[in-house]
């Protein structure tokens, strides 16, 4: 069932740069059309060094919500993740290097920012995320992070569009919306209120501010303001910048929030179980399997690919194995040197043919 | 029904978890710093944790220990208990040996401990701080040896950006090649007299709050010929200040 789309969003400074007098550095875009509904939201980098992380912001926001309005299915339909990835992050920082130009900026780096939206098409949706701050799905069954804030070793650690490798770092999810309430969007300025990235637990003040979304369209942003003003930016004279999306879903089953959970337990983390060790342990069949194929002269019928992979993730875990990685039988290569054996046999071949031929001339001259 | 936003309470929202900066200061009490290098080291301490206090960000944000070492090693301030109001003990120099490698380990096992609850706990934090601060040379039992092991692990965990070095030496008597292979990144350790530590706290202090609330990287800290960034107080101007 297709339900009507409602958007709602709302972005305010919080009082680390009102107070000082400085810009609201997050963004914010909610636009409709060609049957799409998109919010998207960015936070541009805190920090001296990202002179114009401001604007960044905004260029983000307006290059992915144009993307999506105009472009969804091709983002839906289209399987390959890395493409789809690669085509926003290049959208993105192409925009971005163009701004930066036409501003005498000179590194994107400048520019820095973390993105987030949601995008909807009859019953379809597509969500992405770079870096901090949280996507919250909100539903008769709950509230539940759609997506947890990416955070690095530090504070100066997350993830930027337009890190250069920032492809490898972007979420996207494509699902449907059968049994979603609404979708919001959140940079980290009110995540961090609502989201305890201990436990995991997403506060159920989210799903009643989602339900702001319903009032009547004038009503929308002043009861946002209030209760985001009131209990997020003046909660703190270090408030960050606070930025809400909604997608609503309309006529779908308002969940109680009241009988949400405000407790969760502690989930049991083993800190010490990372991919290196992941890798590690998979060494060995990496190495045997690599053996076999080896010794078989011929490659494996699956295309190449898990051997490849594990190749690969060989080469990641023990560099010094670089030569070996090259190793792996070649049937191109075989086949060039099965012609060159050939090649030298018609040459020797053809060099008698040509003494011979002199030597019965010579005799019969 | 739609909600109204009268309903909203302070409790339906969260408390944002500040970022924290651990700092642990590693700081020579053997006997050469008794009288006049100790009380200005206590004055300068004072001073730093005035400027930490004054500053609502770098007040919530500093995490801050305080390893001595002199004859023995031991961990003077523990993190986690500096409040607003807790005035901190004065430290008081003995007459013993500078067991300098010894209490660089200790410091290391506890930024590395305070790390792993940040990371448990998930609070966001800034690469932790080690700040030695030494006017000799590594004496007692295995002191080489337990120094040679301190330098092997600060270099590493320095080259991966998983900590900033302060190399202090203060005075004439410093063994400064030692010292200077404490920090891969700073060229020089920082030499100064105990005359200037309550310099050397203001510039700290500043450049602590300078990460806190103006996001300056970690490098800063080390090309410390650079141009202020941030709301610091400049920190060329603490190394023009000693070569005046």
């Amino acid at each position: 069932m297709i339900h009507e789309v409602k958007l709602a969003y709302l972005s305010l400074p919080g009082r680390k740069h009102r107070d000082r007098g400085l810009p609201n550095e997050d963004a914010c875009v909610a636009i409709s059309g060609n049957g799409v509904s998109v919010i998207c939201v960015s936070d541009g980098a805190g920090g001296s060094q990202y002179t114009h992380a401001e604007i960044g912001a905004k260029s983000i926001v307006k290059t992915v919500s144009e993307l999506m309005l105009n472009h969804f299915d091709a983002f839906y339909l289209d399987v390959r993740e890395n493409v789809v990835r690669s085509i926003l992050i290049t959208a993105i920082q192409s925009e971005l290097a163009i701004l930066a130009n036409e501003n005498g900026i000179v590194s994107l780096e400048k520019l820095s920012a973390t993105m987030m939206f949601c995008a909807v098409k009859d019953s379809r949706m597509i969500c992405g995320h770079i870096g901090d701050g949280l996507i919250a799905k909100v539903s008769v069954a709950g509230i539940a992070p759609l997506t947890i804030p990416q955070n690095g070793e530090d504070s100066t650690s997350t993830f930027f569009a337009t890190f250069p490798d920032a492809q490898d770092y972007l979420r996207i999810i494509k699902t449907t919306t059968d049994d979603t309430h609404a979708i919001v969007l959140m940079t980290d300025g009110l995540s961090d209120m609502v989201y305890n990235s201990s436990n995991y637990l997403v506060r159920p003040v989210v799903a009643a501010l989602a339900e702001l979304a319903d009032l009547p369209g004038e009503e929308v942003e002043p009861q946002l303001k209030e209760a985001i003003m009131k209990h997020v930016i003046e909660a703190s004279p270090l408030s960050d910048d606070a930025t809400i999306g909604i997608v609503y879903f309309c006529d779908t089953t308002i969940p109680d929030a009241a009988k949400f959970s405000s407790e969760k337990p502690m989930p049991s983390i083993d800190f010490k179980d990372v991919m290196r060790t992941v890798q590690l342990e998979l060494l060995p069949r990496v190495k045997l399997a690599r053996s076999i194929v080896s010794q078989s002269g011929k490659p494996l019928d699956t295309g190449g690919t898990p051997t490849g992979k594990l190749a690969k993730s060989e080469e990641s875990v023990e560099s010094s194995n670089k030569d070996s990685a090259n190793s792996m039988p070649d049937t191109n290569t075989k086949t060039k040197k099965r012609w060159s054996k050939r090649l030298y046999l018609y040459c020797i071949l053809g060099l008698i043919s040509i003494i011979v031929l002199i030597a019965v001339l010579i005799s019969i001259l | 029904m739609a909600k109204d936003s009268k309903t909203f309470e302070a409790s339906d929202f969260g408390k944002s978890t500040r970022r924290r900066l651990p700092i642990c200061f590693c700081l020579d009490v053997s006997g050469s710093m008794a009288g006049n290098p100790i009380r200005q080291l206590n004055d300068g301490l004072s001073s730093f944790f005035s400027s930490i206090r004054e500053n609502d960000e770098t007040r919530a944000s500093a995490d801050i220990c305080i390893v001595t070492f002199g004859g023995t090693v031991d961990i003077f301030l523990p993190f986690g208990k500096l409040t607003k109001d807790h005035s901190i003990p004065k430290i008081q120099a003995t007459t013993s040996l500078t067991p300098i490698g010894e209490g660089i380990l200790t410091s290391l096992e506890l930024l590395i401990a305070r790390k792993e609850g940040y990371k448990n706990l998930g609070i966001k934090y800034y690469q932790p701080w080690l700040v030695v601060i030494t006017d000799g040379a590594p004496q007692g039992n295995n002191a080489i040896e337990n120094m040679e092991k301190a330098i092997t692990a600060v270099n590493e965990l320095e080259s991966l950006d998983r900590l900033v070095v302060f190399n202090i030496g203060v005075g004439n008597n410093v063994d400064f090649t030692l010292l200077k292979r404490l920090s891969k990144k700073r060229q020089e350790p920082i030499c100064i007299d105990s005359a200037q530590f309550s310099k050397l706290f203001e510039f700290l202090g500043s450049s602590s709050s300078s990460i806190v609330s103006s996001g300056m990287k970690d490098d800063a800290l080390y090309d410390l010929s650079g141009t202020t960034k941030g709301n610091s107080v400049a920190m060329d101007e603490f190394f023009k200040y000693l070569e005046d």
